[in-house]
């Protein structure tokens, strides 16, 4: 009886000592690339209650207010019947958790990020999706007033784990731009500072995130040169917009060269997206936001990029310019789509103003510049002082120019303004403003009053009046411009000193001011008593 | 005959199921198996924060393969052995199971020869205690010896076991010289006329009334040595001994119950064990003159005598129902020399078992033997690594390595609770786990290096 026992108990514990090993190399194996075992997701349901406390406690105050806050979601569905003109889009990288984090010019930290996503859901902004923002610009299908887009660049960990808790307490939604190259494949097993796919997926089924391509491996520098030119520790080209050194051939790429590789890493990543995400690939983003803008070597670049992506998303990202108009207005440029570049510098604050103020201003309008209801800076200086608009040239131009958000679809209108120039040669009313590039410009200067356009960049005098004026520092003028089809008009008071016709791609655009001096840091403009009003 | 076979399922059925669980069934005990379950439940959440942890840390299998295979291993081993111990209740009532039911039906009672041997060295204090318990033993005196070896004494030990002959004439005094311990307990078999020989240290004493449980076993007559469940006397005069008192019950109730479920206790501890003397009469003297590299072994009499047995082929078993109490070491310094004497006899009988347990039991050489000792020589070689190593070279600290043992102990503390509820000791465990692994686990270096040293230390 014992030895039957004993050979039943050798044989017991055989079978347990292999499954307990095995179990346990299951279970770790298992386990070690699970989602939800790791330490990370914990932190997130945490986060997640915290975010939630935080947001009631933001809204409501208190205890009570995070009691309030559980049944928000209905406080998401807007009222307001009225629909967006425009939509603005944020640009977003890292969430950064790290204590005593130093700004640097690209990453937010994440008490920062959430106040401004606090803000936003306060001020009744919701986030819209990838394909209700393409049907907005393609066909002006409508949206909410206070539509915004959330975008993230890069698939990194960083700008997951923090930022998901924060938007399921929001009921918002972002979009994902996935350098596929450093997300998918075996090669990046151990990497942790990008998504891997699986965490990709946990993504997507959240029904919350979106991906898009953000290059396969197009997100870095390259050789442009013979001499590997470096800026900074890095190669100062761009993969995506500059043509690569070929050392053992002593030449740069081929236009085909060039057009083949971007082709086929753009190619490559929408593959990646759909086949490993099974999604259908919406847009691209820009790596360095350079879509050809910011070339080293190949201006041709552009041209050849919006041909590719046109041919392989429906939408292309890029950061905006200072000069332009911070949202996205539908039409036929509905391909390159801007975003606002936030990080660490900008405040809840500052960014609600470039927001709401980018909502559509109604003619007529009046302007007592008490409160900042829209000016930007294009370039130069601006600010308001005492009732006033006070526009001046940087320490390195000649020049400056401010314009008012939420005025780039106005069409018909007249102008009228009191200004003072305090330094410079001359000023000019501006109409018709689309970007730093394309506007009407009436100058005004001690020999007279000088009506003209500038299309790409390029200034061309329409009309001219000769009558000499009397520039006093300290005495305002009375001016104005007026546009009215494809008529631009001069005003000193209410009399149109110069008249002539403008290009049809002038067809509309908002108001703004410019100054100028012979020489850099020498102009500035106070202008007050700004009146828009409507024409035929 | 009925009666016979519900006996036969009760036992089977406490080892599966814990000590007193036919008890509570019987008055139907909710408290108990409630506290059973939730035993059950945190065990399975432990392995699960065990495995959990595991997967954590060697997120690195490709960077430290060894260091993986490792851990794992171990807790295997750790787990396999408290499995063991589950089946220690089957085994050891199998054991006898046999021959009780032979002897049963005969109208045979089951009352051999047995001799009490115990030597001893100025022990003025504890000696007369140690005879007077003896002669307590519920047992017919005519069948029973007992042998003092007065191993040279100074002090007045020899008066008062002379003053003990007047009051029990069977005591045999056996004076002479002092010759060691070894030798004293060899002649506590040449001179004993019995069948079975407990020996016993001075310090220590077979409780009475479990006494007959140390015999039963010899009922099977393949079995050469029994080991009682030592339980420290001291065990509340300090934080030493408290914890002492808790490693002991692990140690017997789980390890020796492991080793016992296998028929091998590699180790009958000196404090109380019984053998048969025809068993040990045939390697009494290769025993009496074991020597390593060249000088003779001055302690761990009790597990070279037990391996001795092992290799004859015999079956050396642990009672857990035979109680012995004993007293254990005070101070840290009392107890780091026990400990380095129990290194240093453990590496000897390691080298000698070592050389032919796998022939003779090759199942317990390799499921059970060599990895205890494969385990024993990594743990401070990984425990450096973990704690010293790592923290330096990588500037991490060993949390998850720390968060590991405590979980691991948890696993095995809560077995403990599961054997035996109202031992209050449990929380001691964990300071001996965490003294046995940044201490002792290292003392295993410094008794390699002291190896030669055969002095006996202050006791």
């Amino acid at each position: 009886m014992h030895e039957f026992n004993l050979k039943m108990t050798k044989i017991t514990i055989v079978l347990t000592a292999i499954s307990l090993f095995f179990v346990m190399l299951g279970g770790v194996t298992l386990l070690k690339n699970n989602y939800y075992a790791k330490a990370k997701y914990f932190e997130m349901q945490l986060d997640y209650l915290k975010d939630r406390f935080a947001f009631g406690e933001y809204s409501y105050g208190g205890l009570l207010g995070w009691a309030k806050s559980w049944p928000d979601k209905s406080a998401s569905v807007q009222t307001d019947s009225a629909t967006a003109q425009s939509i603005p889009i944020l640009l977003y990288h890292g969430v950064i958790t790290t204590p005593n984090w130093k700004s640097d010019g690209t990453n937010i930290s994440l008490n920062d990020f959430r106040d401004q996503m606090f803000a936003l859901k306060k001020a009744g902004y919701q986030s819209i999706t990838l394909s209700q923002f393409l049907d907005f610009m393609q066909s002006g299908k409508s949206l909410p007033k206070k539509s915004v887009m959330i975008t993230f660049d890069d698939s990194r960990s960083d700008s997951y784990y923090p930022v998901d808790p924060i938007l399921k307490v929001l009921d918002y939604n972002a979009v994902m731009f996935v350098i596929t190259g450093r997300s998918f494949g075996p090669d990046n097993s151990k990497n942790t500072f990008h998504l891997s796919e699986d965490e990709l997926q946990k993504m997507l089924a959240s029904g919350r995130w979106e991906m898009a391509s953000h290059t396969e491996n197009g997100h870095g520098y390259v050789q442009v040169d013979a001499a590997g030119t470096q800026d900074q520790g890095h190669l100062i080209g761009h993969f995506m917009s500059d043509k690569i050194w070929l050392p053992d051939q002593g030449r740069l790429e081929t236009d085909a060269e060039f057009t083949q590789r971007v082709s086929a890493d753009l190619a490559a990543s929408k593959k990646d997206l759909e086949n490993n995400l099974g999604i259908k690939v919406l847009a691209f983003a820009y790596p360095f936001g350079d879509y050809g803008n910011d070339t080293q070597n190949f201006p041709g670049s552009k041209e050849i990029l919006t041909n590719v992506t046109n041919s392989l998303f429906p939408l292309a990202f890029r950061q905006i310019g200072d000069n332009e108009f911070p949202a996205n207005y539908p039409g036929k440029d509905f391909r390159l789509v801007k975003r606002i570049d936030v990080n660490e510098d900008m405040s809840p604050k500052q960014l609600l103003f470039i927001l709401d103020s980018g909502q559509e201003k109604q003619l007529p309008y009046a302007e007592t510049f008490t409160a900042n209801n829209g000016w930007l800076t294009a370039w130069g200086n601006s600010e308001l002082k005492n009732g006033l608009l006070l526009t001046r040239a940087s320490e390195t131009e000649d020049s400056s120019m401010t314009f008012l958000n939420g005025t780039f679809n106005w069409k018909n209108y007249t102008v009228s303004a009191e200004a003072r120039l305090l330094q410079g040669n001359s000023f000019a009313a501006v109409a018709r403003y689309i970007d730093g590039s394309h506007y009407v410009t009436c100058d005004f200067t001690s020999w007279g009053v000088a009506l003209s356009q500038s299309i790409n960049g390029t200034e061309t005098v329409i009309s001219e009046s000769n009558q000499s004026l009397e520039l006093n520092a300290d005495q305002e003028m009375a001016v104005g411009i007026g546009v009215s089809g494809n008529t631009a008009s001069c005003y000193i008071g209410t009399k149109a000193v110069a008249t002539g016709n403008i290009s049809a791609t002038l067809s509309h655009g908002g108001i703004g001011f410019k100054t100028w001096g012979s020489t850099v840091n020498n102009s500035s403009l106070l202008v007050s008593n700004l009146k828009v009003v409507a024409t035929q | 005959m009925w009666g016979n076979r519900s006996q036969a399922l009760d036992p089977s059925l406490r080892g599966l199921l814990g000590r007193d669980f036919a008890v509570s069934v019987s008055s139907v005990g909710w408290r108990r198996i409630f506290f059973q379950l939730s035993i059950l439940i945190s065990g399975a959440a432990i392995i699960l924060l065990i495995v959990l942890i595991k997967a954590k840390t060697t997120g690195d299998f490709a960077v430290e393969p060894y260091f993986f295979t490792y851990t794992i291993f171990v807790t295997t081993f750790i787990m396999s052995r408290m499995v063991l111990a589950m089946l220690y209740k089957k085994s050891f009532f199998t054991l006898t199971a046999d021959a009780k039911s032979d002897n049963q039906m005969r109208r045979i009672k089951y009352e051999p020869t047995v001799a009490f041997v115990i030597p001893c060295k100025n022990e003025e204090v504890a000696i007369g205690d140690a005879v007077i318990q003896c002669y307590q033993t519920d047992y017919p005196r005519e069948k029973m010896e007992v042998i003092v070896i007065n191993d040279g004494s100074t002090d007045r030990t020899l008066m008062i076991l002379n003053e003990l002959k007047k009051y029990y004439p069977s005591l045999r005094i056996i004076d002479w010289p002092n010759q060691g311990k070894r030798w004293a307990m060899a002649a506590g078999f040449q001179v004993s006329k019995s069948e079975i020989i407990i020996q016993l240290d001075s310090d220590s004493h077979v409780d009475p009334a479990t006494f007959r449980e140390l015999i039963e076993p010899f009922q099977n007559t393949k079995v050469a040595a029994v080991c009682a469940n030592g339980i420290p006397k001291n065990a509340d005069q300090n934080v030493i001994t408290r914890m002492q008192t808790a490693y002991y019950f692990m140690s017997f109730e789980i390890l020796k119950a492991a080793e016992s479920t296998l028929d091998t206790v590699f180790c009958c501890s000196g404090c109380c064990s019984a053998y048969r003397k025809s068993s040990v009469m045939p390697i009494l003297y290769s025993w009496l003159g074991e020597k390593f590299l060249g000088k003779p072994v001055t302690w761990g009499d009790d597990r070279a005598l037990t391996s001795w047995l092992i290799k004859r082929g015999e079956k050396t078993v642990y009672n857990s129902q035979a109680l012995a109490y004993t007293v254990v070491p005070s101070t840290w310094r009392q107890l780091f020399k026990q400990q380095l004497r129990w290194k240093k006899s453990w590496i000897i009988n390691a080298c000698f078992t070592g050389k032919f347990i796998w022939k003779k039991k090759p199942f317990v050489a390799f499921f059970y033997y060599f990895p205890l000792i494969l385990i024993s020589i990594l743990t401070p070689i990984m425990t450096f690594r973990a704690l010293i190593y790592t923290p330096i070279s990588h500037g991490n600290l060993p949390l998850y390595h720390i968060i590991g043992i405590i979980l691991v102990t948890s696993l095995v503390v809560l077995y403990y609770r599961f054997i035996d509820q109202k031992n209050k000791y449990w929380p001691y465990l964990f300071l001996w786990s965490f003294l046995s692994l940044f201490f002792l686990s290292f003392l295993l270096i410094w008794a390699v290096i002291r190896i030669q040293d055969r002095g006996w230390g202050t006791r």
